[in-house]
């Protein structure tokens, strides 16, 4: 495998080939590589066999993480016209010992496909978590395109996700759901900024943060409907939950209107444990701590419960330790 | 002679640092429903609480017997291990807890060692059987627990736990309010199929119409905080032709 160098890196064949075996591109289609860069494009679904299904597209275990070492990474997705794809993207990869992650997606979803995207940033696995973990994505939603986003965020000593949507296209609708999860004294900062550029579009933002010890989550949300873009729906909601005196969280959801023919809503909560929940579950049985956990899982489900790939969901939740081993917490 | 199966002796409680409850006495033996009546505000919900350990509602002096032992200090969870039950008048949702996960934890935390391990295929039958006797839909098991939940679900729902858990003792807060016809009908057959000669019921209601279906051994009036008058299954009646006025008086 070719080992990555400090100045402009050359991707050989062999890595490509690599690339394209763990990341399962079948369904895909390579777009070429640069330096520190490259990209895929879905096939467009009447080519593929298995359209009704969400395409797969896992980087779990990316080659190229090992390159983003030090360095950064610009990664390009394609969804064409009417195709339907599923991606996750899972890390950094704990094994490869790094501490600093930036990671550039640009992300096109043409008219009438669908994706659904989990981007996990991940570095809970991590024995000293001097991890700071960094990535921006931006998509661009055409004609009756639809994004069903998942942001979640667990482990880094800073991590930074931040997140611009273009709804370009008539019709055009995103569904975003963020979850960072924080601990020790990390710092975790989540930023969605949605634009609404035509008319008939639609975006829903909820982000929900768990913190305790000294963590410290941001959330930064802006929804933006431009004067042409009438008749837009757009609503955010951030929801905080406090495990600790010391935790904290800043909290700015915004909303720029500069036409008056939308329906929109924002809010934020801020909250620590319901007494009145934790009474509910203790009348039932269920002692103190088991009550706080069930409480504190269920706040960070609802963010989870949106992912539609299955197998994506239960890798997220397992993660997460929301699920254990052969069985969901909710199995029944 | 054995102990009654519940008790509650010179009941004294403040909430927030005003005195609620003043001085409740009342003896529930095996097999009886005890009815508590009475205007708003005179401390029923307030004694419901108290009795399962809510933390906010504070004893001043008094006791709690259960089958003769005092359960007064003990946490809600002891509470419910040892087989009370209350049913709340204003479930709470949780959101992101199903409510077959809630169910699993609590039948798991008051039915282990009591009443035998269910396996789980015995539970999910068991649960199932409870569920049909309620008309209860099987997709309410994946649903967040009474979030969204309409006042007759949440009430079937309180129904359904008190079926599985099997308590010795349940006090019924208002069950029948927030219920349609055909669902107080539903619930208070549920509720009254439950009775049995080793059970005991406190229920708390402002009309008869529960009692219609849950026919009450002895009937309590409770103004200020404590019982003003207790009868037979004929003083509800009484209340409800009358009010409470000449009971005041």
């Amino acid at each position: 495998m070719t080992t990555p160098s400090t100045g402009a890196l050359s991707l050989s064949a062999d890595l490509a080939e690599l690339f394209q075996k763990s990341a399962r591109l079948e369904g895909f289609k390579f777009l070429g590589l640069s330096d520190l860069t490259w990209g895929i494009e879905a096939k467009p679904a009447s080519t593929h066999s298995s359209v009704q299904e969400p395409l797969p597209l896992v980087f779990q275990n990316d080659p190229f993480a090992e390159l983003a070492r030090q360095q950064g990474q610009i990664k390009t997705v394609v969804i064409p016209v009417g195709a339907e794809a599923h991606l996750f993207e899972k890390g950094p990869d704990s094994t490869l010992g790094l501490q600093w992650v930036n990671q550039v997606w640009h992300v096109q979803v043409q008219e009438k496909a669908t994706l659904e995207m989990v981007l996990f940033q991940d570095t809970a696995e991590f024995a000293k978590e001097a991890v700071q973990a960094f990535h921006r994505i931006y998509f661009s939603l055409a004609k009756d395109a639809t994004l069903n986003l998942t942001l979640v965020q667990q482990g880094s000593e800073k991590g930074q996700v931040r997140c611009h949507v273009d709804c370009v296209g008539e019709g055009a609708s995103a569904q975003i759901h963020g979850l960072t999860v924080g601990r020790k004294s990390q710092r975790q900062d989540l930023w969605v900024d949605v634009h609404h550029t035509v008319p008939h579009t639609q975006s829903h933002l909820t982000a929900f943060a768990v913190v305790q010890d000294q963590a410290h989550s941001i959330f930064n949300g802006q929804l933006n409907i431009e004067p042409g873009a009438f008749f837009t729906e757009a609503f955010q909601k951030n929801k905080n939950l406090i495990l600790s005196d010391r935790a904290s969280v800043d909290t700015f959801p915004k909303l720029l209107i500069a036409n008056s023919e939308v329906k929109c809503g924002h809010g934020s909560t801020v909250s620590s444990l319901d007494p009145e929940q934790l009474m509910y579950l203790q009348s039932r049985g269920i002692d103190q701590a088991e009550a706080q956990q069930m409480v504190r899982t269920g706040f960070m489900k609802q963010a989870i419960d949106w992912i539609k790939n299955t197998e994506t969901r239960e890798a997220v939740e397992l993660a997460l330790g929301l699920r254990i081993e052969g069985g969901d917490v909710n199995d029944f | 002679m054995s102990a009654p199966l519940f008790e509650i002796k010179d009941l004294h409680v403040e909430v927030e640092g005003k005195k609620v409850l003043n001085g409740v006495n009342l003896t529930v033996a095996a097999g009886e429903v005890h009815a508590v009546m009475g205007r708003n505000g005179t401390g029923k919900t307030t004694l419901a609480y108290t009795l399962m350990g809510h933390p906010r509602y504070h004893v001043l002096s008094g006791k709690i017997f259960l089958q003769g032992e005092e359960i007064t200090a003990l946490s809600p969870e002891e509470r419910a291990r040892k087989r009370l039950f209350l049913a709340f008048q204003y479930p709470v949702a949780i959101p992101g807890v199903t409510v077959a996960s809630f169910l699993r934890a609590s039948l798991k935390a008051v039915r282990a060692g009591n009443n035998g391990d269910l396996q789980p295929t015995q539970l999910r039958a068991v649960i199932k059987e409870e569920m049909k006797k309620l008309n209860i839909p099987d997709a309410f098991m994946t649903r967040s627990l009474n979030e969204g939940f309409s006042g007759g679900e949440k009430k079937r729902l309180e129904t359904l736990q008190l079926r599985l858990l099997q308590p010795k003792m349940a006090v019924l807060d208002e069950t029948d309010s927030g219920l349609d016809i055909d669902a107080l009908k539903i619930v208070s057959e549920n509720l009254q199929s439950y009775r049995s000669p080793e059970r005991g019921m406190l229920v708390i209601t402002h009309y008869q119409r529960m009692l219609n279906y849950i026919k009450p051994d002895v009937v309590h009036v409770f103004g200020g905080g404590k019982i003003l008058k207790t009868g037979g299954a004929e003083l509800a009646l009484k209340l409800e032709e009358q009010g409470y006025d000449w009971i005041m008086q």
